[in-house]
């Protein structure tokens, strides 16, 4: 699938520049994450940026004050920019960033924040197609986003956060909820 | 405007210095590092971005001239990052500049200096994402079921 034909017309300007194919901008932070995967520093910013990122402007701050149905409201209308992440393979480069520092918990808490971003509300096929054939190579072998976050919670038993994350992606995951 | 605080008066001098040796390299990389630091402050951010001062078109012009100086680039998308660091007004003046067009020059010109990357997606993240605001990513209502019709 084409990271172009994500392409829509924008109503906030600055989604607007994060959809513009042009500028490549989700691109640009993969690319930061490819090539420096053993650096936490950029790990960790990548991901924070990803995780803000993966969150529609307008709709973040709406969301906040808002109910629970205008939540579900607001994201189903702008679910393309996830849908971008999904496509460009940063579920291996986020699951990577889990595995590679265990001990870095802003690593584990904003790379756990970008899976449940990714997964809330994306197209159940899409999301687990990307899953399915997502896959870090490391020293334990072949091993899945699903295992990076099983590990990460496992970790991190004393951090709500990471917990919470790992907890709400992996509903995601597991099928459709009753609405 | 006055400066928030004493430290500010220093940035007068800074932005004279980096205007006057636009050409110079080392002075831009320290100018843009001096400016970040004292925007780190969030009164200070709105003084260094007043109309007077504009001390985001000193960093942007720093970043423009040394696009293959990758101290200046990675000093600059820090010092733009925290100009829009939860500052509303900055984000949208910046956007408008095209900052996030000289961050996304920068990252690409430096794909291997991991430093330049890192504060690019930082800055991006600041330009870019809802200000100041950590994404719920988890808004769940919970119900007891005991309490639920009492």
């Amino acid at each position: 699938m084409n990271i172009c034909t994500y392409f829509l017309q924008a109503k906030d300007e600055r989604a607007a520049i994060m959809r513009t194919p042009e500028l490549g901008i989700p691109v640009l932070i993969f690319d930061a994450m490819r090539q420096h995967a053993k650096v936490a520093d950029v790990q960790n910013r990548a991901c924070r940026a990803l995780f803000h990122l993966s969150y529609k402007n307008d709709a973040a701050r709406a969301i906040l004050l808002s109910t629970n149905i205008e939540y579900k409201k607001i994201t189903q209308a702008h679910p393309v920019l996830k849908e971008i992440m999904v496509v460009s393979g940063s579920l291996e480069l986020v699951a990577n960033a889990l595995f590679e520092f265990p001990n870095q918990l802003d690593v584990q808490r904003s790379a756990c924040g970008v899976l449940w971003n990714l997964t809330h509300n994306t197209e159940q096929p899409l999301l687990l197609a990307a899953f399915e054939r997502s896959h870090v190579n490391n020293n334990n072998g072949n091993q899945t986003p699903v295992q990076a976050l099983i590990l990460a919670m496992n970790r991190n038993m004393n951090n709500v956060t990471v917990l919470q994350y790992a907890c709400g992606t992996i509903l995601q995951l597991s099928g459709t909820r009753k609405k | 405007m006055e400066p928030a605080d004493e430290s500010l008066a220093a940035h007068v001098i800074v932005l004279q210095a980096m205007n006057n040796l636009v050409t110079h390299g080392g002075v831009q990389r320290q100018g843009c590092g001096a400016l970040r630091k004292l925007a780190m402050e969030p009164q200070n951010r709105a003084v260094l971005m007043s109309n007077k001062h504009q001390a985001e078109v000193a960093v942007l012009t720093a970043m423009r001239s040394h696009p293959n100086h990758n101290k200046v680039q990675k000093q600059g998308c820090a010092a733009l990052g925290a100009f829009a660091d939860d500052n509303t007004e900055n984000q949208a003046t910046l956007i408008r500049l095209k900052a996030h067009e000289a961050v996304a020059a920068a990252m690409r010109n430096h794909p291997t200096q991991a430093k330049v990357q890192s504060r690019g997606c930082s800055a991006l993240r600041k330009l870019l994402a809802s200000n100041g605001q950590t994404p719920p990513a988890v808004r769940f209502e919970f119900k007891c079921c005991l309490c639920e019709g009492k």
